[in-house]
């Protein structure tokens, strides 16, 4: 890592936090200018998530040639109208092993089955493998973002999970944008952690290890990762701290988001994509994932123009009583158009917060080209038609051109049916982890390179 | 003949509907997947399977598989299993860890306001030990929750008679006279650890935190500042935020010593630490002991921490949790509909369960109890007079049209969705969650994934309801689903009452399959402690027993559920018998190690 290009990141970041007090958003226009490093830049990963699918034909791309360049989106997505030269849009992929709203959200980013008796997710998901490898640079390993959940099945683990540390071990998630801000920039513990009380502890859990059974000793070793991260953050302050005696007062002078969930629901999502970007940006990570809905979300989406019901509801879109058992019972709907328009609003409002991403990254330089160049982001869900349920031809996006080595751009057609385990595969390969293997796949898509 | 007729769809090659009948066969007893077993008999049985296309056998053939297969799973001997199971290191939940940094320090903070919340998975309790994951951002939290209570607890100026006691109660020495410095922060951390630990402390762990004391001392601390550092230690340990028990190199199963039981009846009855006098006991070897254990259980059930037993085990097994949290309303809509309410609504619930156990009832009365708790507030909801202000007392009920946990408020909400009522919801929730007699899984050709189908709780009621229409064979189950809730149409989405539902007079009558009619609340509560009296006591036993262990129950706990069920038959369904049955059970005091390929996952 270049250490005057993050002084000077930094460093111009002081100066505009210290002039404006803004939403994060206005910081984020000034990060566009800072000027780029020297060095070759690493490839960054993120998986966003939504649930309940996409109605049929309505993420199939209007126009495009035969050899697949994207000409013009359709209707539902035309807020991705001015990147359509930044993605590639793959089909007929699918999750073989695990679908639907429990199923298929646990095991999206896996591979595997999931076993709901033993919660087991079949595999560790490409996010986790990817911050294995990938992750020992950067203060964080990887970061787990999600919104809170609302609604029935808020708590349930297989819909609230796409990132498993192990096949039986979610991966720790947040769904507080300053919790984030402050993984990336404050002390952990706010001061309070000693590192004379960590290294006894740590030796406690050692001893402990030695003295318990074998399928305790797991329980034991998560305690134990969890100090190390702990640790790892603390070095990771410490030499940021022999940085700042140079920079001045750096972290501090970043605008820090308020306590607490914004309550409006399109705020909230802006700033936990900001502060993806901002992971991105300052290098806190490489690896992000973000749900942007747990697995069945019955949310309202009553803030997008004409949408009534709720989001699972309206997936089933086919049925316009009103009367199924997620319906609210107030709400009904004149026809199955109608109804699938206000089912694709929702979706389109989600690749609308997508685009948002795309675009931040856009601006910002990065080596050569600009951050979205360097990075891969996927967008998609674990379902296909949310009304009949399908687990073919998922709707999915990939953004970015992975430093170079992907042709966006293009609507990438496969013949036959193709594991989403093959683009985990590449997109690991991409991301620089060594393996060779996903979820069963061995052959990466090299059809994403053109 | 299994292998003949139904490996090839249903075997280690293909699994269709995720069911592999091969490898389950291979898993004796077959009472392990109880569950997989008592559908294929089902299936077997109502020659649903094979499919029609399919090879079929002989009636004769198929008569034998089925009586075979119905000794196998309904007349297993239970009792020659002997296996107590095995409680794993747990991390304390969210409640548990509030209750004993509480009970440890005398104060009460938020101090989890802003931990990650308990994900629960099948089990249905948080305190599920394969749901508790330990997690970095988990441990940041408790790191900071330590210094932050440590403070609280301890502040430099003792300004209050309780800032002294509490003082007194962690200062146990104080240096003076012939007693050094070191002297007295020894007492007091060794007696710290043994509460923090939950077992006496040995005297390397001692020394450790002894040394944390004396470089604070030497960097210029004064001693209680010093002391007060060195207390951060146990609140980080693993010691501390892990349950963890010996473990002991045999194949035989062994008994649980002292120490651990104390933990084990206070984690269950209180889901906090043990008490002090629980530790004395445990020090004298007397905790185990018959009749102390018995006068344990009265005194613990007599505290005031026993409250947990409404607020997190009645609350999570009933589901009356989700009130307020995912369960409610815009209450600028509805401004009736106010957080006080519904609290007041989970408290009734929780009040309710807790009082039957302390005043000893038959558990029968959880459906039939002719009181319940009210404040204001909830009392005019309800539309009974006479209760005024904030706080929750006890009502003897006149009216027939409350009593019992179905006439409650709480759970008449949980069973609804968001603006109307389902009769649906809530007759499932009858037979599955407060009688443990889910409706079978829809037919094999209903198409459903059976993942799905097992791990929802609720919303497949949309599917089911969508296939209910559509398919002639989704009617049996309905039958035996929509009647229990019809009977509670006379209660709104959140229980209010109501004569009529959308202009239209009520009707509450309703026919079981057998031809038994009923009508509304009173109806219902006949009828089910008529017919389904024995399936409530059964499901309590197994709901508080896995609570009480931390864990799922397994095929193997099903002797120690029949023993504690014929036991609370012989004495009038005591609830305090319940009780003491489970923590005298064999799974209870007892534990054996797994199997190693067991544990990695032979279910698949």
């Amino acid at each position: 890592m270049n250490e005057n290009w993050r002084i000077s990141r930094r460093t111009m970041l002081r100066g505009v936090g210290a002039a404006m007090a803004l939403p994060f958003l206005d910081v984020m226009e000034a990060v566009g200018s800072v000027a780029p490093p020297a060095s070759s830049r690493p490839v960054r990963l993120a998986y966003l998530y939504i649930p309940n699918g996409t109605p049929d034909g309505s993420w199939a791309p209007k126009r495009a040639t035969r050899r697949g360049t994207l000409m013009r989106l359709n209707r539902w997505m035309r807020p991705l109208e001015p990147f359509k030269r930044d993605i590639i849009v793959p089909t007929n992929m699918w999750t073989p092993r695990g679908n639907g709203h429990g199923a298929g959200t646990a095991t999206w980013l896996t591979g595997g089955g999931y076993d709901s008796k033993r919660i087991d997710a079949g595999g560790v998901s490409a996010d986790q493998i990817a911050a294995r490898h990938v992750g020992r640079d950067t203060l964080l390993p990887s970061l787990e973002l999600s919104v809170r959940g609302e609604g029935f099945f808020s708590n349930d683990l297989a819909r609230n999970t796409i990132s498993w540390a192990a096949s039986d071990r979610p991966a720790s998630r947040e769904v507080d944008p300053r919790a984030v801000f402050d993984r990336m920039f404050r002390r952990p513990g706010e001061g309070a952690v000693d590192r004379s009380v960590l290294d006894i502890v740590l030796g406690h859990a050692r001893g402990l290890r030695g003295r318990v059974s074998a399928s305790d000793r797991r329980k034991v070793d998560e305690y134990l990762e969890s100090v190390r991260a702990i640790e790892r953050r603390l070095d990771f302050a410490d030499s940021r701290s022999r940085e700042a005696v140079r920079a001045g007062e750096l972290t501090d002078s970043l605008i820090r988001p308020r306590p607490g969930i914004p309550t409006d629901h399109r705020e909230y999502v802006r700033l936990m994509l900001d502060m993806m970007v901002l992971a991105f940006w300052s290098d806190a990570t490489r690896v992000c994932t973000f749900m942007l809905d747990h697995g069945q979300s019955n949310r309202y989406f009553n803030f997008i123009p004409g949408v009534r019901g709720t989001w699972h509801a309206l997936s089933h879109y086919r049925d316009i009583s009103g009367k199924t058992e997620d319906d609210d019972g107030k709400t009904s709907w004149d026809s199955v158009e109608s109804k699938r328009d206000m089912y694709s609003a929702v979706t389109m409002w989600h690749t609308e917060q997508v685009a948002y991403l795309l675009g931040r990254l856009r601006q910002i330089d990065d080596g050569d080209g600009t951050l979205l160049d360097n990075s891969m982001i996927v967008y998609g869900s674990s379902l296909a038609d949310g009304h009949e349920h399908d687990s073919r031809d998922l709707p999915l996006l990939v953004g970015g051109r992975a430093g170079g080595a992907f042709k966006p751009g293009r609507v990438v057609r496969f013949s036959r049916p193709t594991s989403m385990s093959r683009l985990h595969l590449t997109l690991l390969q991409r991301a620089g982890a060594d393996v060779r293997e996903f979820g069963g796949a061995t052959e990466p898509l090299n059809e994403l390179g053109g | 003949m299994l292998g003949r007729y139904c490996f090839r769809c249903h075997g280690a090659e293909r699994q269709r509907g995720d069911l592999d009948i091969e490898s389950a066969l291979e898993a004796r007893p077959l009472v392990k997947r109880l569950d997989l077993w008592k559908n294929v008999l089902a299936r077997l049985r109502n020659e649903e399977m094979p499919p029609r296309k399919a090879r079929q056998p002989a009636a004769a053939e198929r008569a034998g598989l089925v009586s075979w297969l119905d000794r196998e799973i309904n007349e297993f001997d239970y009792d020659s299993v002997d296996d107590p199971g095995f409680e794993p290191v747990r991390r304390l939940t969210r409640v548990e860890y509030a209750n004993t940094m509480r009970d440890l320090l005398g104060v009460d903070l938020d101090l989890v306001a802003r931990f990650p919340a308990d994900l629960s998975g099948t089990s249905g309790f948080e305190n599920s030990a394969n749901t508790l994951f330990m997690q970095p951002d988990l441990l940041e939290r408790v790191i900071t929750a330590a210094e932050d209570a440590i403070e609280a607890a301890l502040p430099a100026s003792r300004t209050t008679p309780e800032d002294e006691a509490r003082f007194r109660r962690i200062f146990v020495a104080l240096p003076g006279g012939d007693t050094s410095p070191v002297d007295a922060a020894r007492a007091i951390l060794d007696r710290f650890l043994l509460r923090a630990y939950r077992r006496p402390p040995t005297g390397a762990e001692v020394d450790e935190v002894l040394g944390q004391f004396r470089s604070a001392l030497e960097a210029g601390a004064s001693f209680e500042d010093a002391v007060k550092r060195a207390l951060r230690v146990p609140l980080v340990s693993p010691h501390f935020l892990l349950r963890v028990e010996a473990a002991c190199d045999t194949d035989a199963s062994w008994q649980i010593d002292d120490w651990e039981l104390a933990s084990r009846l206070s984690y269950f009855l209180w889901a906090s630490m043990p008490d002090d006098e629980l530790l004395e006991l445990a020090r004298r070897g007397e905790l185990g002991k018959p009749d102390v254990l018995a006068s344990q259980v009265d005194r613990m059930i007599a505290d005031r921490r026993s409250s947990t037993l409404g607020t997190v085990f009645a609350a999570q097994w009933l589901g009356f949790d989700k009130l307020g949290v995912r369960v409610r309303l815009d209450p600028i809509e509805n401004p009736w509909c106010t957080d006080t309410l519904m609290d007041a609504m989970k408290a009734e619930s929780a009040m309710f369960f807790v009082a039957l156990i302390r005043d000893d009832e038959p558990i029968t009365r959880l459906v039939d109890g002719r009181f319940t708790f009210l404040n204001e507030e909830l009392a005019r909801f309800y539309r009974i007079r006479g209760v005024t202000g904030e706080a929750m007392r006890r009502v003897a009920l006149t009216t027939p049209l409350r009593g019992g946990v179905f006439g409650q408020a709480s759970i008449l909400a949980t069973t609804s969705y968001r603006d109307r009522t389902s009769p649906v919801l809530r007759g499932r929730w009858i037979l599955a969650d407060f009688l443990g007699t889910p409706p079978p899984p829809p037919p094999p050709d209903a198409g459903e994934i059976p993942e799905e189908i097992e791990e929802n709780d609720r919303l497949t009621m949309r599917e089911k309801l969508e296939l209910h229409r559509r398919k002639p064979q989704c009617r049996s189950c309905h039958d035996q689903i929509d009647p229990l809730g019809f009977s509670l149409e006379h209660y709104g989405r959140f229980g209010r009452w109501r004569e009529r539902r959308d202009g239209r007079r009520i009707d509450a009558r309703a026919r079981l399959p057998d031809g038994t009619e009923f009508e509304g609340l009173e109806g219902l509560r006949r009828v089910i402690l008529a017919k389904r009296r024995d399936d409530l006591v059964r499901q309590l036993t197994r709901k508080m027993l896995s609570y009480a262990l931390g864990r799922q129950l397994e095929y193997y706990d099903e002797a120690a559920v029949r023993r504690a069920v014929a036991a609370l038959e012989r004495d009038g369904l005591r609830f305090r018998d319940l009780i003491r049955e489970i923590v005298t059970s064999y799974p209870f005091r007892f534990k054996k190690n797994r199997a190693t390929q067991e544990s990695a996952g032979a279910t698949r």
